[in-house]
């Protein structure tokens, strides 16, 4: 089926780019969909949450430290 | 306890506004295409940024007023942050322009008047670290942290809006009209600005408290 669909691209693509002059503007959705966009989301969540991870311990360790001095 | 609940809402909302950011809909328009998602990332830096240096600003007013020295701890710490978030605002509005208006720095008014603000703050750090005596540390640079934040409103507010200009604003608020910004689109924007300026108040809190134990270690050693 999708081959079937991807030929006719193939076949009916010329056509489209004359056409797409007096398109309105659209680009491939499917770029969500089924483009793998997730795999994107997945890694700017990993960075972000090393930063947050990062900073959490961070946090801890300042806080340990001002403890550490107040009971000097 | 209470810090515990605004760092853990910053988490929040940063993870929503990556996940969102991404798959949410957004308008269609030309040019730009899926990169109007940078709306979501760019912009927020700047909006960081500006936070950073008012609150920075009421600080060194603050000292002024009261010659306390923490206010100048806090001072100096707000106005790192914003040359933070200024760079990254340059940098990823560098990348957004060289794949929409075809290259890296095109010495668009907004451009140039942002890299200049940025020396301004710069030179705040490098007039710091030359004084010793921190009293007259302290004081100096807060004069000069009131002259910097005078010297960005025109170079970044006023006169990029006054010329014709790459960057969208020229015609009054940039990126805030309709075209630009459209409902489904603040549902994002706006908790990316909060959740941004919340990241960079918990970051230099962080750096305001590893100033405090120097400044206790330092008396102690005395």
């Amino acid at each position: 089926m999708k081959a079937a669909y991807s030929a006719l691209a193939f076949i009916a693509l010329p056509l489209f780019t004359l056409a797409a002059k007096y398109e309105p503007v659209t680009w491939d959705k499917t770029f969500r969909e089924s483009g793998k966009i997730f795999v994107v989301v997945a890694v700017v969540l990993l960075i972000l949450l090393s930063v947050f991870g990062y900073l959490i311990t961070q946090d801890r360790r300042i806080s340990k430290i001002e403890k550490e001095l107040k009971n000097k | 306890m209470r810090a515990i609940v605004w760092k853990s809402a910053t988490v929040l909302i940063l993870i929503y506004v990556a996940v969102m950011g991404f798959l949410g809909p957004v308008p269609e328009r030309e040019i730009l295409y899926e990169t109007i998602r940078n709306l979501y990332f760019h912009v927020p830096m700047w909006f960081t940024m500006t936070a950073m240096f008012i609150t920075s600003l009421v600080y060194s007013i603050k000292y002024l007023n009261t010659k306390q020295e923490s206010y100048d701890v806090w001072a100096v710490e707000f106005a790192n942050g914003g040359i933070l978030f200024g760079f990254l605002g340059l940098t990823t509005g560098m990348i957004w322009a060289q794949f929409t208006w075809g290259a890296w720095w095109s010495f668009d008014p907004k451009q140039n008047g942002a890299a200049v603000t940025l020396l301004i703050y710069l030179a705040y750090m490098v007039l710091r670290n030359s004084i010793t005596d921190s009293k007259s540390r302290a004081k100096v640079s807060a004069v000069y942290n009131i002259y910097a934040f005078a010297a960005m409103v025109p170079l970044i507010f006023i006169l990029p809006r006054l010329t014709d200009s790459l960057h969208p604003g020229a015609e009054g608020n940039p990126a805030f009209s309709g075209y630009d910004l459209d409902g489904t689109m603040r549902l994002v924007f706006y908790p990316a600005v909060i959740g941004w300026i919340m990241l960079g108040v918990w970051i230099v809190s962080l750096r305001v408290r590893i100033r405090n134990i120097k400044d206790k270690m330092y008396e102690s050693s005395l």
